[in-house]
């Protein structure tokens, strides 16, 4: 909850009023606008020209949106470093609840938490019940925070395992081709090697020993 | 000719009023000719009797090939447990086993005394297994839900300890197939008492540690996927609720609707949001405002019991030195 | 051909294997053999691979029980037999000592489940963890939004009218 709070760049944002307020200009809005110029607020954009003359409050001459402060940026690092400093601490006393992965494994990205299962389409060459351990972990989520990685996770920070509780094959696939009227007919049926796999534990730092 | 007439008058009602004559042969159209072809044709409308009333169940022993002293052994090392084998064998026998062999030696006329049979049945290991079973699954739900009050583990332990789930476990690990009782198919209550012998079994002859291990790995296993009020009925949430924050020193919650739609349609949707000083401690969809409210408190209840879906996962990894010295000190 | 008339399941596996410990679902597997037909070939390799390696699979997998029974049979099979009650049996004739190996370790490496279309590669009991999204997530519980639309027509009339 917090950590998507810091995250929020806010020059970001910026780029999308300047666009927000290219689209206005080349098609105004209607009742939205025209509705606004009754409600009782008050922007707080002073007009850039200085002479005192009057400007219809539109919203070719303002936006009409309320100014968006920027947060100091010094309050905003300490903000961030309080958000760092909560998920460290969460991390450390090892209070976040259930974690869930994002792992790449047979080329492919699973979302897994414990006690997930797996299928893979190819046969791997450990026996079942052996453990393994998935290293490319390309981010971890709990309730609170999300770790991202760039584009890892480092192998010291997350643990991933899983066991190999089956190794099997796929249906049989008929793979028919047949073309009328040219006495074609091909039948193949294909049967893939399948592996499954339970995800076993999901660990952060601390508790890696 | 009138009187042929006459005779065919009388005889055609009579043919008319007299039932079809019964389709001995199998319908002629469907079948191809051929030796093979109403060979292969016998075969499948055997099968379609088959599927249509299929035989009554046969106990595996019955079966070929049945070796029980391999078949029992082979029981520990799949299960990767050391039993000793006379203690794993007295757990599969049950006394009604025992009552109806007897009876059948001496219908077979049989003396009395050559009819009894020198075995122990699985009484006194049944009841060792359940009571070990009854206090590690306590004690082990105690330490993993501090929260959860006396009456909502004994409601946890009272499910795991149910019979559809001792028997869906027993029959899946083949415990089904190894007891010997009078009936077959094994009645419920008979194979859960086989089931806990073999944890008394496992008691007695590789220690509470390992025994300990067995319930977690099979009995709490089952607890995956399952939500706290599957497991546990609670009739009134709310009442549940106000006691619980009663005790815990917090003002009785408020129940305010936050967010509704379609409210005039066929599906309707409320959000019921409950507040203990101005606060929010939960808030729950349903159908109807009362059904939300209910759905708000049980939320409420999950999250004072710490029994959410995103709490931590049991810890299934393999035990450290003082998880041994707790389980040695809960036997 | 589409697959969709085919049966189908989802990925499970029996009763949580793994999640505690593993538990190998091969709990029986019985061989039977022709001896009356040693001059045949498809009937001869079972018979190797029976003399040569069955005592091998048996020492790596002491939780199976092996039955071989030499009794009349036109075609040499092996019958698989699983926790979960299923019962799988395949040909062998005609097959080679290795193949029957590869086949025999296939059948221990199984669950029993049916071997049908699966219609996810994934399964999972906990689908969410920061909270499952609906159509009022991060959405305002504001008093005056939580009108239904037909009270909320006066509602901005009577501000306008201010």
């Amino acid at each position: 909850m917090a950590a998507p709070a810091a995250a929020r760049a806010l020059p970001v944002t910026l780029g999308r009023l300047v666009s927000a307020c290219r689209r206005h200009v080349v098609r105004p809005p209607g009742s939205g606008a025209a509705s606004l110029l009754l409600a009782p607020r008050s922007f707080s954009t002073p007009s850039p020209s200085s002479p005192p003359r009057l400007v219809a409050r539109t919203s070719l001459s303002q936006p009409p949106w309320p100014e968006v402060v920027l947060p100091d940026p010094a309050e905003e690092s300490r903000h961030h470093a309080d958000v760092v400093a909560h998920v460290n601490g969460l991390i450390a006393a090892s209070a976040h609840g259930r974690l869930f992965a994002v792992v790449h494994f047979a080329s492919h990205q699973w979302k897994v938490t414990d006690g997930d299962l797996i299928l893979i389409s190819n046969q791997l060459d450990v026996a079942c019940g052996e453990r393994l351990r998935l290293e490319k972990v390309l981010l971890v989520g709990a309730d609170d925070f999300t770790l991202l990685g760039k584009p890892l996770l480092g192998k010291d920070l997350v643990r991933v395992e899983a066991t190999v509780i089956e190794k099997t094959e796929s249906w049989p696939k008929v793979h028919m081709r047949f073309k009328r009227r040219k006495n074609f007919r091909k039948k193949k049926i294909i049967v893939n090697p399948q592996t499954i796999l339970r995800i076993n534990s999901i660990e952060l730092a601390p508790r890696l020993c | 000719m009138a009187s042929g007439l006459v005779r065919w008058l009388l005889r055609g009602p009579r043919r008319l009023l007299a039932p079809a004559a019964p389709a001995v042969a199998p319908p002629v159209r469907g079948v191809k000719k051929g030796f093979r072809a109403a060979i292969r044709f016998q075969k499948e409308l055997e099968r379609w009797r088959l599927l249509r009333c299929p035989p009554p169940p046969t106990r595996r022993s019955e079966k070929p090939n049945w070796d029980y002293h391999a078949e029992v052994q082979a029981f520990g090392h799949r299960l990767q447990e050391t039993f000793s084998l006379d203690l794993l064998k007295t757990a599969f026998i049950n006394s009604c086993y025992i009552q109806s062999e007897e009876a059948k030696r001496q219908k077979l006329g049989v003396s009395q005394e050559a009819a009894l049979l020198n075995l122990k049945d699985n009484q006194e290991l049944s009841e060792q297994g359940a009571a070990f079973s009854q206090m590690c699954l306590t004690q082990f739900l105690q330490d993993a839900f501090p929260d959860l009050p006396a009456e909502g583990i004994q409601a946890l332990v009272d499910y795991l300890t149910d019979e559809e789930v001792l028997c869906h476990v027993a029959r899946n690990l083949a415990v089904e197939q190894l007891t010997l009782s009078a009936e077959f198919p094994v009645p419920p209550a008979v194979l859960r008492r086989t089931f806990f012998a073999v944890i008394g079994a496992l008691l007695e002859s590789s220690g509470p540690e390992r025994a300990a291990l067995f319930v977690r790995d099979f009995l709490i296993t089952q607890m995956t996927g399952k939500e706290l009020f599957e497991m546990w009925q609670v009739v009134n949430p709310m009442g549940l609720l106000v006691e619980e924050l009663e005790r815990r020193k917090v003002p009785a919650p408020e129940s305010r609707l936050t967010r509704q739609s379609g409210s005039t349609t066929a599906l309707p949707l409320y959000f019921v949001g409950l507040y203990c000083d101005k606060k929010l401690i939960a808030e729950g969809p349903g159908e109807t405002v009362l059904v939300a409210e209910e759905e708000a408190a049980r939320v409420a209840l999950r999250k004072l019991y710490g029994f959410t879906e995103n709490r931590r996962p049991w810890d299934y990894s393999k035990p450290r030195g003082n998880v041994k010295a707790k389980t040695i000190a809960v036997s | 051909m589409t697959a969709r008339g085919t049966p189908s399941r989802f990925l499970a596996s029996v009763l949580h294997n793994g999640v505690g410990r593993y538990v190998q679902q091969l709990q029986r597997l019985s061989f039977s053999l022709s001896r009356d037909k040693p001059s045949s070939l498809g009937a001869r390799l079972p018979r190797e691979f029976v003399e040569r390696e069955v005592t091998d699979f048996a020492r790596r997998n002491p939780g199976v029980v092996i039955y071989v029974n030499v009794q009349r049979c036109s075609a040499p099979t092996v019958v698989a037999e699983y926790l979960n009650g299923a019962v799988r049996e395949e040909s062998v004739q005609s097959k080679s000592a290795d193949e029957i190996a590869a086949l025999v370790q296939k059948l221990a490496s199984q669950s029993g489940l049916d071997v049908i279309r699966i219609r996810k590669p994934y399964h999972t009991d906990t689908p969410s963890i920061q909270g499952q999204w609906h159509p009022f997530t991060n959405k305002p519980t504001k008093p005056g939004s939580l009108r239904p639309r037909e009270l909320q027509g006066p509602g901005p009339a009577h501000v306008q009218a201010q």
